[in-house]
């Protein structure tokens, strides 16, 4: 188990009719391992997320957590084991204040919570979303409803969300888009502190500049392909991924 | 279906505005007046002295046309946007309309109307059995017009800019169809259909009733649920089948013995379209929506319960000061407000909290009132036990009828209950193991010797006692779901409710939080039940479907997401405290008051989604907003302040 990575991509095909939106796609994660997805428009990143959160079954392929074969769990299992992701359209419960959407995310239900609950109501507080919002930068605005934050904050809320349980690993779904130079600037010191905590991150992003200058290791998907893998340099450089983007990452 | 394909509306009234139709036009062929449907207008005008069938028909033609066009003009052209719980209500509440109208202005039975035949008579047999040409006639008329209305819509532009618009209307806009405009057009074809056809059953079935006709609405929708809202083909070819199994089953089941005698052999053939549609839809259904479903806008807002403690104390002082001071009268209607509003929170978990409708709960209700009389009557089974013993029974079929809710969600979970109610009412209610079709009678109950029998003899009746013991079960029921709102619980449900795939995400598995509300919501409604059986006798048209919908009608007018709704609703329902204060009698409903609610339900579904309850919040909070905003200004944190103006 000790040389084995904390999330084992092989041969992972979605199909939706007839079309291949991911088509044998492998790659690994490891412990404490920033990994970028990247890829024009309609390549299957999303869909891949959507694969590895259990969001849409996988037609062929096999993905293990932590040795385990996690490929036919139901989303809410898979975070409950640890991987956690988010989403590009921020997706945060509108009815419930900042801190009660982090209640929802870091207490499981059991079978007799309602039991207990309607006894005696627990406000559900840990110390663990103190440190998410403290982690995202956060602190103070618990009691403020979704729509009152400004929409940087709201992608940094549902990061917040998303750290809550503190997960293994957490796939993050464009966490940029919709940010200024300077917040998304602020988004990559925070994702860089992500892997001493013990968190893992996979990043899909189109925003090129922000995942090549965060991973380590950067995937580039095409038409549902691999078309290149391995660190920022070489695959800026790969004239596979040059053809894919149109020229499009030779800019900062 | 045709109403769908227009404005992406299930419209539980269709029938309702076909039977109103079919009234219109048999009191126009008896007496030549047309009767007209708006409160406030003359009754009836005067067209022609003796109408022929055609001057008839063209006339019931004319005013289904006209009224399909009021009804989305007036009332779902606003709501295309809205949640599909205001367009269930909004439905719900023309329904009620038109059941209560008939009633008013029509003579109370329809046999005085001549439903004379418009068909041939006489029959052709058919493998030994007579089949009548007049319902060979019907099914080609009805083959017929899924004919001509799949290939309009095929190949007409017409009929691909309506298709278009379904999916996509802003689409449809960019390219230059105005959705509005094909909505207007379809919306008046629809009634048009559903005006004629009610029209023909009623001559060919010798039946027309307010109710019951309007209830066809059920089978329809099952059929409409297989073609998938897209194909007619499939979908007349399914009404037509449904509708040949249900006359086939109810011909069989009078004769046949196989069938178990606690089975009502009526009961069956009006089970069928429930089975039908939870077929259906749990082979199509997904249990998590797709990530391109169109999220519709945001429910009413769910306040946090406060105070829970002082105004518990202070509520119940009262009512229990009011139970042991006030006259007979006055305690009757205490104790119905207090039982329906039990009956309301059940909605209020259920829709409010986690956001599944269900019209189903009334019907759980009188179930279990009625296993609690067998239970008692029968097996002799003493007071605490048997309602006890009943509650979990409806839990338990609660939450059976929550199974498709993990499958499918919204206005098609609203038909799903609406038939599990149904088949409920058919299968339980008649059926001779739980009384049959008469009033059933219940022991008095009885606690540690004290006598908490509700009626007695001469001005001590309806004794306070009893109005104690249905005061603390409702009390201690508000309180365990106020403090389930306010915990992880209650959080875990508003996420569900809020968004689905969110939910998944963060570890809430959305099944089972469903079927959690469904089993909760469910022992409440049964819980009601219990206290209603205990009050007096049962009967099965007390838990109809039609309550269920007068039920949900005042929750939602009260306010569906906030247990202060349910209290409120409580209050408004009818035989309650706001009947016994307006001076009308706490026995019958008038049908004035079910068209006044039908109008006021409608009305509230348009203009204030948040109920009663969340138009005075609106205006307290409008206040507050003020302040907030004056000391945001002050802290120079303006993004937060236009964020807050945004919200509200």
């Amino acid at each position: 188990m000790s040389n084995e990575p904390l999330l084992d991509v092989s041969l992972l095909s979605v199909t939706f009719g007839g079309v291949r939106a991911v088509d044998d796609v492998s790659f690994a994660v490891g412990e404490s391992e920033l990994v970028g997805l990247i890829g024009p428009n309609g390549a299957g990143k999303t869909t891949c997320i959507d694969a590895l959160s259990g969001f849409v079954p996988n037609a062929a392929g096999r993905v293990t957590f932590e040795g385990r074969d996690i490929s036919n769990w139901p989303a809410h299992r898979r975070a409950r084991a640890g991987i956690v992701r988010t989403f590009q359209s921020v997706e945060l419960f509108e009815d419930l204040t900042l801190n009660e959407n982090l209640v929802v995310a870091a207490t499981d239900a059991k079978w007799w919570s309602p039991l207990a609950d309607a006894v005696w109501p627990r406000r559900g507080w840990s110390d663990d979303i103190e440190w998410a919002l403290e982690a995202v930068g956060l602190q103070g605005k618990g009691e403020l409803f979704p729509t009152e934050l400004a929409p940087g904050s709201s992608r940094l809320a549902a990061l917040a969300r998303a750290l809550v349980r503190r997960p293994r690993l957490i796939l993050l779904d464009e966490p940029a888009a919709g940010l200024n130079t300077y917040e998304t600037e602020m988004l990559a010191d925070r994702l860089r502190a992500l892997p001493p905590l013990g968190v893992s991150v996979l990043l899909i992003d189109h925003d090129t500049s922000l995942v090549f200058g965060t991973c380590g290791t950067v995937h580039v998907l095409d038409f549902g392909r691999v078309i290149s893998s391995g660190p920022p340099a070489v695959v800026r450089a790969d004239p596979a991924v040059i053809e894919a983007y149109l020229g499009t990452v030779t800019e900062p | 279906m045709l109403t769908h394909r227009a404005s992406g509306v299930i419209n539980f009234a269709h029938a309702a505005l076909g039977m109103y139709v079919a009234y219109a036009y048999y009191k126009l062929r008896q007496t030549g007046e047309l009767v007209l449907p708006i409160l406030g207008l003359p009754d009836r005008v005067k067209i022609v002295d003796a109408p022929t069938v055609f001057t008839a028909m063209s006339v019931a033609v004319a005013l289904s046309a006209v009224l399909g066009l009021l009804v989305y003009l007036l009332v779902f052209r606003w709501l295309r946007t809205a949640p599909a719980l205001a367009r269930v209500v909004a439905s719900l509440g023309l329904l009620l309309y038109f059941v209560a109208i008939v009633k008013l202005r029509f003579d109370r039975s329809a046999g005085q109307l001549p439903l004379g035949a418009i068909l041939p008579a006489g029959s052709v047999t058919v493998s030994g059995v007579a089949v009548p040409y007049n319902r060979l006639i019907l099914a080609a008329i009805a083959l017929a017009v899924a004919t001509v209305l799949a290939v309009v819509f095929k190949f007409t532009r017409f009929g691909m800019a309506t298709r278009a618009a379904a999916e996509n209307e802003k689409g449809a806009l960019i390219v230059g169809h105005s959705p509005d405009k094909l909505a207007v057009v379809n919306w008046t074809v629809a009634s048009v259909l559903a005006g004629v056809s009610v029209i023909f059953i009623a001559s060919v079935t010798k039946q027309l009733d307010p109710l019951s006709t309007s209830l066809l609405v059920v089978p329809a929708l099952a059929a409409v649920l297989v073609g998938g809202l897209r194909s007619f083909f499939v979908t007349s070819f399914a009404a037509l089948t449904i509708g040949m199994l249900q006359a086939g089953l109810l011909n069989y089941s009078t004769r046949s013995t196989w069938i178990p005698s606690w089975l009502p052999r009526s009961g069956l053939n009006h089970a069928l379209p429930f089975l039908v549609i939870v077929i259906a839809l749990t082979v199509r259904g997904a249990s998590l929506p797709g990530r391109h479903e169109i999220r519709e806008s945001r429910l009413p807002f769910s306040p946090r319960p406060r105070h829970v403690v002082p105004v518990t104390v202070v509520g119940v002082g009262l009512t229990a000061a009011g139970l042991l001071t006030l006259d007979s009268q006055w305690r009757l209607a205490i104790v119905v407000s207090l039982i329906a509003s039990l009956i309301a929170l059940s909605s209020v978990v259920l829709t409010g909290y986690v956001g599944q409708i269900s019209l189903a709960q009334y019907a759980f209700a009188g179930l279990a009132g009625f296993v609690t009389a067998k239970l008692t009557e029968a097996r002799g089974i003493p007071f605490p036990w048997a309602p006890l013993i009943a509650v979990a029974l409806t839990t338990l079929c609660g939450v059976l009828v929550g199974l498709p809710a993990a499958r499918v969600r919204g206005l098609v979970l609203a038909v799903v209950t609406v038939g599990a109610a149904v088949a409920i009412e058919n299968l339980a209610f008649k059926s001779e193991a739980l009384g049959g079709l008469g009033r059933v009678q219940i022991d008095r109950p009885e606690l540690f010797g004290l006598d908490l029998g509700f009626s007695a003899k001469g001005a001590d009746n309806f004794r306070a006692e009893f109005g104690i013991f249905v005061l603390i079960v409702v009390a201690c029921s508000f309180i365990a779901i106020a403090n389930l709102r306010r915990s992880p619980t209650g959080l875990r449900w508003l996420a569900v409710r809020a968004n689905e795939r969110a939910a998944a995400a963060c570890g809430i598995n959305v099944t089972s939080m469903k079927l959690e509300a469904f089993a909760v919501s469910s022992m409440l409604a049964g819980m009601g039940g219990v206290l209603l059986a205990y009050r007096g006798s049962l009967a099965p048209e007390s838990f109809a479907v039609f309550g269920a919908l007068a039920l949900l009608a005042v929750t939602y007018l009260g306010g569906i997401a906030s247990i202060t709704g349910a209290l409120l609703a409580g209050v408004l329902f009818s035989g309650g405290i706001l009947t016994h204060v307006s001076g009308g009698t706490t026995g019958g409903t008038s049908d004035t008051a079910f068209a006044v609610s039908g109008l006021a339900l409608v009305i509230a579904a348009v203009r204030t989604p948040d109920g009663v309850v969340g138009f005075f919040r609106r205006r307290g909070a409008g206040a507050g907003m003020r302040l907030r905003a004056r000391a945001a200004t002050g802290d120079g944190d303006s993004s937060a302040m236009a964020g807050s103006v945004e919200a509200r």
